[in-house]
């Protein structure tokens, strides 16, 4: 009998067990026999086992809970860390397939895949939402309901269909792809003139031509009554 | 609220690829179409490529180092990667034709030529200083196993202080041209569908 089909016919409590010493052989020596481990994830993810997931949950949370602290983006969560510890474990379930699974060659790729899980949580967080958030505060204080925190799916989806229907309007009013540029450095990505410039410097030689074509745009911006329509109906 | 207020507050990243799909990229999980939607977005994208540079920074953490030399599996199946030193006096072959330098000194104020092997591609490089402190670098990349190989499926990513700078697809032929670059340490990633070759250059030796 192989090796791997010996592991294969393990118990969920003995491959836990063995997944659990062989974990802590390689905090000591660096060196372990990831066969126990790998298995656990496979039962997991192919043969979608709850118990075995809870199984990887339980035998995994101090690394990833590590991991969570030590991301550089965490301190600047109002969030606990068991919050993205359970959202990066969240993100592993959904995302790794059975298909994806057959293509990690490793027990270290798994983990990789799990840290950038955890990566994930932390950025779409901190990063993703805040910038967001920041723009929407002057409309909570309105008493507006504008902000979208994307929490549920409906308003996610509502969010990304306005905002694909704002850029279309826009590329009607741009008069060239210069225009398109500025429009998407300034309201994508949020660039400063001054990075327009760096980034641009074949359209754009000169911090004042951004400004100046920044206000020409959003004059015509203004006066676009679709576009005029949609943002009203949104304040 | 202004309107560029509101539009920023409807339009900030709407179509950036989420954080986990710009992860599966940077592992190669991506299947083609994907993966040329988001090196797409990447060479348009300063804040997604600064998201890349974050996810990397955050995996080396407790990583071990990449090799030198030999090729090794990377964390998937079937994927090579190659680590090439392109300064190390072992890595690549100075063309013989270098009449437009005049010494090994000049070489390194004027353009440096070299061509590297990763397995079965030959990767060569010229690094042309243009004074003050940039230079422009021109790329090619050949397969000897099969010179009709295309490289349609290819793209490079250049890393500096920790940034992904630039990331664009590689033409047909194999070509790319990096220009303005400045003339700091950097790592270019070639990727190809089932292989990765990372040339590192440490800077110029004084």
């Amino acid at each position: 009998m192989s090796q791997n089909a010996v592991v294969t016919s393990y118990s969920l409590d003995n491959l836990a067990h063995e997944c659990q010493k062989e974990t802590e052989r390689f905090y000591k020596s660096g060196r372990s026999d990831d066969r126990f481990c790998f298995e656990l994830f496979r039962r997991a993810i192919v043969d979608r086992l709850q118990q075995a997931w809870e199984l990887v949950f339980s035998q995994y949370t101090p690394l990833v809970t590590g991991w969570v602290t030590r991301h550089p983006a965490f301190h600047q969560s109002a969030e606990e860390r068991e919050y993205f510890v359970n959202r990066a474990f969240e993100r592993m379930w959904h995302a790794m397939s059975p298909e994806k699974f057959s293509r990690m060659a490793n027990l270290k790729a798994l983990i990789s895949y799990l840290k950038l899980c955890v990566h994930a949580a932390v950025i779409e967080h901190v990063e993703r939402r805040t910038n967001k958030a920041e723009w929407s505060e002057t409309d909570m204080e309105n008493d507006v309901n504008t902000y979208t925190s994307g929490d549920t799916a409906s308003s996610a989806v509502e969010s990304a269909m306005t905002a694909t229907t704002i850029w279309e309007l826009i590329t009607q009013v741009a008069k060239d792809d210069s225009d398109l540029v500025l429009a998407r450095c300034s309201f994508v990505y949020d660039m400063k003139p001054a990075e327009v410039v760096d980034h641009y410097p074949e359209l754009f030689t000169d911090v004042k031509q951004v400004y100046r074509q920044k206000e020409n745009l959003l004059a015509r911006l203004n006066r676009h009554s679709g576009l005029q329509a949609i943002l009203s109906g949104h304040a | 609220m202004s309107i560029d207020q509101q539009l920023q507050s409807h339009l900030f990243r709407f179509d950036c690829p989420d954080p986990l799909s710009l992860g599966e990229y940077h592992f190669g999980l991506l299947d083609a179409v994907s993966r040329r939607s988001v090196q797409g977005h990447l060479s348009l994208c300063p804040l997604c490529r600064r998201e890349v540079a974050q996810l990397a920074g955050f995996l080396t953490q407790t990583a071990d180092p990449l090799p030198q030399g030999e090729a090794r599996q990377s964390l998937l199946e079937r994927i090579k990667v190659f680590v090439v030193d392109i300064l190390a006096p072992s890595s690549g072959d100075l063309l013989p034709n270098a009449a437009f330098r005049d010494s090994d000194e000049q070489m390194f104020d004027q353009t440096q030529f070299r061509v590297h092997r990763a397995g079965q591609y030959l990767v060569s490089l010229s690094l042309k200083n243009q004074g003050n402190g940039q230079q422009t670098i021109v790329g090619d990349i050949a397969n000897v196993n099969d010179p009709a190989d295309g490289f349609t499926d290819w793209a490079y990513h250049f890393w500096q202080e920790g940034m992904l700078k630039q990331v664009s697809p590689l033409d047909e032929t194999g070509t790319f041209i990096l220009e303005s670059t400045n003339t700091d340490p950097f790592e270019l990633i070639l990727t190809g569908p089932e292989i990765e070759i990372h040339l590192q250059h440490r800077g110029h030796e004084t």
